[in-house]
């Protein structure tokens, strides 16, 4: 596999040379634009050349390589490459160049000794010019007293295979981090090793370290994205492993300074002995570093982080075959670690997806959606991370943890219902888009907001407190720069002492699975609420047609009741009209009961048919004139009225009413003639008239008489068919039915009837036609 | 002079009704006939077989048609129809003689051409009362056109 290859990145063309920041104008002001690729000078740990691709005439050198070759690198200028590595070498780079092109991270071409040195050459393109880096090879003493011998290829080999096998068993990300800054600290035997993460506004945090004895740990502290400005954070992209072995060198320049091939200065993007840009020198220093080492973590193609490795008690050389195993090794952390996190993401989401469809079953399994919203909003918290929940259904809330107050969470519904529509919101920040949630930012700081029915204000809400967000700064982050005595340049600061910043107003923020949780569950509801309404209309399609049914048979089975009633009722006539004489008294006495029963038993099925036909036939509504209706139903009364006497008061202006004129006209009848033949008082008075009702209906009518009462116990009963409290031939007659289809029509009409009374002085018939009723002047 | 004895239709398949309607037209002076079928088949069948055939005497032509709503086989309404709808019959007078008060029957009836609408009463003098009006009203007080006799539609046509 070649992962050189997956960091391989378009470099800039150098900017014109006057607008250019390079390492002799660099402040913490511009240090943003350093091109930090362009040194023109290496580390002093070898020495480089270059030379013209085909031919390798030696086009630059460093100034270096007397020390290193008893050569100035003037005198190499010009020369073959082979007058330094053998005929054999050249030709075998040359033949490898041929397949591999080199181009990006540099490739270990030869290993050479030269004037009694060891050296690792390595070599990469930059466009007609091949870097050929020589440098010095060491041996390293940590890894050689922990392994026997560097030379012990295997010894490496199963270093690497135990950081992998140890790493690849960790269950979490941050254990899998750990572990992998453990090996990093065995493997280079730094003194400090830590993983350094970046944020999104560039600015990082170190989430593992792994220390020698005595020092400060940096864990957990945060740096201000100036610490490492994006030129940087650029080349850290290009390569896995960059190292320099002493933090105090002199920087070597390159001659002539200038590629002559281009007329500028050497590209070293890749270039393992590039000096590094000032800033950065400084910035180590100034953490007490003499020595470093950094390891880039990338994530699908973007910087993650780095896991640096510092040293301070002295310089520290790492020799090719470490820096090897450390490349696999931030390639391997690079890999897992995508994994790693997505496997983490992937499990929290499975737990809130199982949270989710066990709200949603019990929701289901209920009859009645919003009483089961509120059965089981306290399950609400645990659908995503939060400290406190509402269900607002209804207009009526429900809350479960830490809240705001019912009048502040309708302030959160009405600014949301402000919005624009949107399904989900979600902030961490919800006094940035409401200032004055600052309020309650002690519960509320952060909010998920889900709104299944717009129209009804439907809200589910989760709240998230505000946490004053301790940042853990190293130094003060407002004040990164220290001035050097001369005064001349900014440098970093050298107070890496904690400094807490206080982030004000704000919670922990939602994650992506969260707010998608939310969504999800928003859709699930929705399905919910559909197929409810669903069963809802199936089962009053079934229970109208039921209805229906019953009316349908009570009027067939009273219609057939009467055929053969009518021949008991004429035949008993018959006898009593023809064969009278042949009868001796007692049957006279029963025959004429047959007769007068049958008489009663067709008023019950009339009222039987009449009832059941209420059911049966369609309302016809139409608007109403109740000052007319009334008048004829009074029309309808007189002669009830001359048998009973009563004095019947209608209040004037009456209002209209949308219903049905005979149906309506039955009520009214049926009323004013209860309550004037259940009356005994000399003067009977029944007053008809409504008032205004708080409630929906709008109008509640009354017929009011001065009669005998309806107990307290008697008050459900009346309205039960057949049911009479009286004697049949006592006040006037009747056979239980008038209150029953009063009832039915109300009900019919989306109204109601109820009493109120006192016995022996009177009772009120109350009731109300839905909200059917128009006030009219 | 003795007017001729002119005959009433009845379609009732009840017979205490029938016999009802018996008692009735029994206390009735100057009764007419009554010729009873007790369902819609026969009456269609005998109305159709006038029609068709002359040799008829007079007697047999009905002056008027009463049916009761509630028949086996074919319904009242359908029998009232069929009457209207056949032209040898269109235009004589039907009376439903029903004990269903319900509207939708009621409507339904005179939408179908009856023309009138009887609620069978439940007491003997009421019945008597109601019989003696649609007899006294359709036999002897209105005028009804010749093709409300049989032949005569059938002559005409």
């Amino acid at each position: 596999m070649d992962f050189r290859k997956s960091m391989s990145i378009k470099i800039e063309t150098a900017l014109p040379a006057d607008e250019m920041v390079t390492s002799k104008n660099v402040d913490l002001s511009n240090c943003d634009r350093e091109q930090v690729q362009y040194p023109g000078a290496i580390q002093p740990h070898g020495f480089m050349l270059v030379t013209k691709i085909p031919g390798y005439s030696i086009l630059q050198a460093s100034s270096n390589t007397a020390a290193f070759l008893g050569v100035k690198a003037s005198d190499l200028l010009g020369c073959n490459l082979s007058a330094v590595l053998s005929e054999e070498q050249v030709v075998s780079i040359d033949g490898r160049l041929k397949r591999e092109n080199f181009e990006g991270a540099p490739l270990h071409v030869a290993s050479a000794t030269l004037e009694g040195n060891n050296f690792d050459v390595q070599a990469h393109r930059m466009g007609e010019s091949l870097l050929l880096e020589f440098e010095l090879r060491t041996v390293d003493q940590a890894f050689a007293a922990s392994s026997s011998n560097l030379d012990d290829k295997y010894a490496l080999f199963q270093r690497i295979h135990q950081a992998i096998s140890r790493m690849s068993h960790s269950t979490d990300l941050q254990s899998f981090l750990d572990a992998a800054t453990e090996e990093a600290f065995y493997l280079t035997g730094y003194e400090r090793v830590l993983v350094y993460r970046f944020l999104e506004d560039g600015s990082g945090w170190v989430c593992s370290e792994r220390l020698s004895p005595g020092l400060e740990p940096f864990l957990g502290l945060h740096y201000p994205p100036s610490d490492i400005p994006l030129p940087a954070r650029r080349l850290f992209s290009l390569t896995w492993v960059r190292h320099q072995p002493d933090i105090s060198y002199t920087p070597v320049r390159m001659v002539p300074e200038l590629n002559p091939l281009t007329g500028q200065a050497l590209d070293m993007s890749y270039a393992l002995l590039r000096s590094v840009s000032v800033m950065y020198v400084d910035y180590l220093k100034n953490m007490g570093t003499q020595s470093s080492l950094v390891m880039t973590l990338m994530k699908e193609g973007r910087l993650w982080g780095m896991i640096a490795c510092h040293h301070s008690s002295s310089v520290k050389h790492v020799p090719y075959e470490i820096r090897a195993a450390c490349e696999i090794l931030a390639h391997m952390v690079s890999l897992c670690m995508a994994s790693k996190e997505s496997e983490e993401q992937a499990e929290f989401k499975l737990s809130l997806r199982d949270k989710r469809s066990e709200f949603v079953r019990k929701v289901a399994g209920q009859a009645d959606f919003a009483a089961a919203l509120e059965e089981f909003a306290p399950d609400l918290l645990g659908l995503v991370r939060a400290d406190g929940a509402a269900a607002v259904v209804n207009g009526k809330i429900l809350t479960v943890g830490i809240t705001p107050t019912a009048h502040e969470i309708q302030c959160i519904v009405a600014w949301l219902c402000a919005q624009p529509k949107q399904s989900v919101f979600s902030t961490a920040h919800l006094s940035s888009h409401m200032p004055e949630a600052n309020e309650f930012a002690s519960a509320a700081a952060g909010l998920t907001a889900l709104c299944f029915n717009n129209p009804q204000k439907d809200f589910f809400l989760w709240f998230r407190p505000e946490i004053l967000q301790t940042v853990n700064w190293a130094g003060d982050p407002n004040k990164p720069v220290d001035i050097t005595d001369n005064g001349q340049r900014l440098t970093p600061r050298k107070s890496f002492a904690l400094w807490k910043e206080t982030v004000r107003w704000k919670s922990d923020p939602w994650l992506d699975v969260e707010v998608d949780a939310v969504k999800d569950l928003r859709s699930s509801l929705l399905e919910l609420v559909l197929r409810k309404a669903e069963e809802l209309g199936r089962l009053y399609d079934d229970l109208r047609s039921s209805y229906s049914e019953l009316d349908a048979f009570a009027y067939a089975a009273a219609h057939d009741l009467k055929e053969p009633l009518r021949g008991i009722h004429a035949y008993a006539e018959m006898i009593l009209d023809e064969d009278l004489e042949k009868l001796d008294n007692s049957s006279k006495a029963k025959v004429e009961s047959i007769r007068r029963l049958a008489a009663r038993m067709d008023q019950l099925i009339n009222s039987l048919l009449s009832y059941s036909r209420i059911g049966l036939e369609f309302l016809i509504h139409e608007e109403l004139d109740l000052n007319v209706v009334l008048a004829d139903a009074l029309d309808s009364l007189s002669v009830l009225l001359k048998q009973y006497p009563a004095k019947v008061q209608i209040m004037p202006h009456m209002p209209t009413l949308y219903g049905d004129r005979q149906r309506v006209l039955e009520v009214f009848t049926n009323l004013i003639s209860n309550a004037i033949k259940y009356n005994d008082k000399p003067i009977k008075i029944v007053d008809v008239g409504f008032r205004a009702s708080e409630q929906a209906e709008g109008v509640i009518f009354f017929v009011r008489d001065n009669g005998i009462g309806i107990a307290e116990r008697h008050r459900e009963d009346i309205f039960r068919i057949f049911h009479r409290l009286h004697g049949r031939e006592q006040y006037g007659g009747g056979n239980g039915a008038g209150l029953t289809i009063v009832k039915k029509i109300l009900e019919l009409h989306g109204g109601r009837i109820w009493i109120e009374s006192v016995c022996r002085e009177g009772t009120s018939f109350l009731f109300s036609f839905g909200n059917n009723t128009n006030r009219s002047s | 002079m003795l007017q001729p004895e002119k005959t009433v239709l009845i379609v009732e398949d009840s017979d205490t009704d029938y016999e009802i309607v018996c008692w009735a037209f029994r206390k009735m002076p100057n009764a007419p006939r009554l010729l009873r079928f007790s369902n819609g088949e026969l009456a269609l069948a005998y109305l159709d077989g006038l029609t068709s055939n002359q040799a008829q005497g007079p007697i047999d032509y009905p002056s008027l048609v009463l049916i009761d709503l509630n028949l086996p086989g074919i319904a009242g309404v359908q029998v009232l129809r069929q009457i209207r709808n056949s032209p040898g019959t269109s235009s004589l007078p039907i009376v439903i003689f029903s004990s269903s008060s319900r509207e939708g029957d009621i409507e339904q009836c005179y939408r179908s051409g009856a023309n009138s609408y009887v609620i069978k009463p439940l007491k003997l003098d009421d019945m008597l009362q109601t019989m003696e009006i649609i007899v006294s009203y359709w036999l002897h007080c209105v005028a009804l056109p010749k093709t409300t006799h049989p032949r005569s539609a059938k002559l005409s046509s």
